[in-house]
């Protein structure tokens, strides 16, 4: 009796060993199986979708860059377009070499078709350069048909030279300060945001400053550092900077739904320049100074690499809020 | 079945089992790069992150002007320390002593930035005290790819990360003088340098027949220490 039962605790045993073993070996296998295509999907994301990504963008900034030297070279549109279609084979051949010492065929080339860009946005190859040189800035209100600016839905390069500002505690309450606003087109709930420009006659700096309010952002505030009390002040309102560097306050155009009206108030207590560049080719001539401009290129854009082929139609305008 | 073989096969797979066991506790020991003194793949992730939004976010012309801060006739960037053609960690004292213009931004002195200029001030901004960084600058010379120093600081520190910018110089983009204004005179462009016998630029016209000087990387690589 002790025997049977000595052997079928044996077997029980060894039973028991067997499924301890086949679970450790299972447990094995899964994280093996885990771990390698952990690593594996890290690999392709670092080499292949990074390096497209990075190339992409530096081909965009070169271009953007012979966009900008092309708009000092020419003012007409048609030179324009031919200085960057002369130079882009020069951009190419360089991208090119950058590419082959990693194992990467690219190629950049002028898209004259002007169709669609991937996104479903036509980026209007011709517009309008639209400015104002020199003293007040002029008045206009929300009234379509005065400055129909932002129609097209994109503009860039809208930048503000301020020489003269007006003094302010804070604007909003009481006199308002010299005011940029947009405004979404749409008649019901439509949002608005309000560029304040001024400077605040409180302020142990005296730095200008710029204070943006709209309907679903609390006031934001940035000031020119370093800079006296009625200096000239370069803001880029598309690229949000102020005097060269970041100001966050600016980034309000991604809570704008296209399209939006522009407006000026109290122009008249602030003197210096704008300017910026629409999609619109006709452009109000009542108010404003304005001229035929290239607004923005296609660049199809080709990588191939072991790992990865990757085409693309790329539409360049530089200056566009991001 | 008999005792004894019972007794063997209990044995071995006693045996098995103990193996199993610590080849699962051999692997759940995580052997990682930490385990040798690197840093965690969420500090390069972070480090990463903080390279490439800090060269992201300088303009294009603040990165052309620190190209462009070169001294022709020494062949080396402005206000290297004796002996240098890049920045070792730090630039010359005596640059302090420098006409105050394009080396103050605003009323910041800039000498005390690697390299002296606004791109280095915006770096230094970006990464804070706690990092060390160097900067490369490669470019095309006749196909093959050469690579300059800007600003060397030394190996770099286990977890670096590196990010990439491309720039264009033009053939008449204008060098910058020690004291960081554009230079004047017969010689201050890069078409005019390369037709002088007594200056040198350092990286060549590659594309002739084009405006385009050359197209830079400017590689910057961080790290913590």
């Amino acid at each position: 009796m002790a025997g049977v039962s000595d052997r079928r605790g044996q077997l029980l045993l060894i039973g028991g060993l067997l499924l301890a073993v086949a679970i450790i070996a299972l447990a094995i296998v899964f994280n093996s199986a885990v771990m390698t295509s952990s690593l594996a999907g890290q690999a392709q994301q670092d080499v292949s979708v990074n390096d497209v990504r990075s190339m992409q963008e530096d081909v965009r900034t070169s271009v953007a860059g012979l966009i900008r030297r092309a708009e000092e070279a020419h003012s007409d549109p048609t030179k324009q377009e031919k200085y960057i279609k002369e130079n882009i084979s020069a951009i190419n051949n360089q991208f090119q070499r950058y590419a082959s010492s990693s194992g990467v065929i690219i190629n950049i080339s002028f898209n004259d078709t002007f169709a669609r860009d991937s996104s479903g946005v036509q980026p209007g190859k011709n517009g309008s350069r639209v400015w104002k040189s020199s003293g007040n800035f002029t008045n206009k209100t929300f009234v379509e048909e005065n400055w129909p600016i932002g129609q097209e839905n994109r503009i860039r390069d809208f930048r503000v030279n301020i020489t003269d500002l007006p003094q302010y505690v804070t604007p909003g309450t009481g006199p308002n300060s010299t005011t940029f606003t947009f405004r979404e087109k749409i008649s019901v709930s439509s949002e608005s945001y309000r560029v304040h420009l001024y400077n605040d006659t409180t302020s142990t700096t005296g730095a200008p400053y710029i204070r943006v309010t709209g309907d679903s952002i609390s006031p934001r505030t940035c000031y020119a550092q370093d800079r006296l009390k009625n200096d000239a002040m370069n803001i880029s309102l598309t690229e949000a900077t102020l005097d060269g560097k970041r100001c966050n306050a600016l980034d309000f155009f991604n809570h704008l739904e296209k399209p939006y009206y522009i407006a000026v108030r109290n122009g008249s207590d602030a003197r210096g320049s704008y300017e910026l560049k629409t999609g619109d080719e006709a452009v109000d001539h009542n108010w404003h100074n304005s001229k035929p401009h290239l607004y923005g290129v296609l660049i199809d854009f080709e990588y191939h690499s072991h790992q990865m082929d990757y085409n693309s139609t790329i539409a360049i305008a530089p200056g566009e809020p991001s | 079945m008999d005792r004894g073989q019972l007794y063997t096969m209990e044995a071995v797979i006693g045996g098995l089992l103990m193996f199993i066991a610590l080849l699962f506790v051999i692997q759940g020991l995580g052997v990682t790069p930490q385990s040798f003194g690197d840093a965690s793949e969420q500090s390069v992730n972070e480090q990463r992150s903080l390279v490439e939004g800090g060269l992201q976010s300088v303009n294009d012309s603040t990165i052309q002007r620190a190209l462009l801060y070169w001294d022709t006739r020494g062949e080396t960037f402005h206000c290297n320390p004796t002996g240098r053609s890049f920045y070792p960690g730090y630039a010359n004292a005596t640059c302090a002593n420098a006409s105050k213009s394009y080396l103050l931004n605003g009323s910041k002195n800039l000498t005390s930035q690697v390299p002296p200029t606004e791109f280095g001030a915006a770096l230094r901004e970006q990464f804070g005290s706690g990092y060390s960084y160097n900067i490369y600058v490669t470019y095309n010379d006749s196909g093959t790819l050469e690579r300059q120093r800007m600003v060397y600081q030394g190996q770099p520190g286990s977890g670096a990360a590196r990010a990439t910018r491309s720039v264009m110089l033009y053939n008449d983009s204008v060098l910058l003088n020690k004291t960081g204004h554009p230079r004047t005179g017969a010689v201050r462009n890069m078409s005019q340098v390369e037709q002088s016998d007594f200056d040198e630029f350092y990286a060549p016209d590659s594309q002739r027949g084009s405006d385009i000087w050359n197209i830079f990387q400017v590689e910057v690589v961080v790290w913590q220490g």
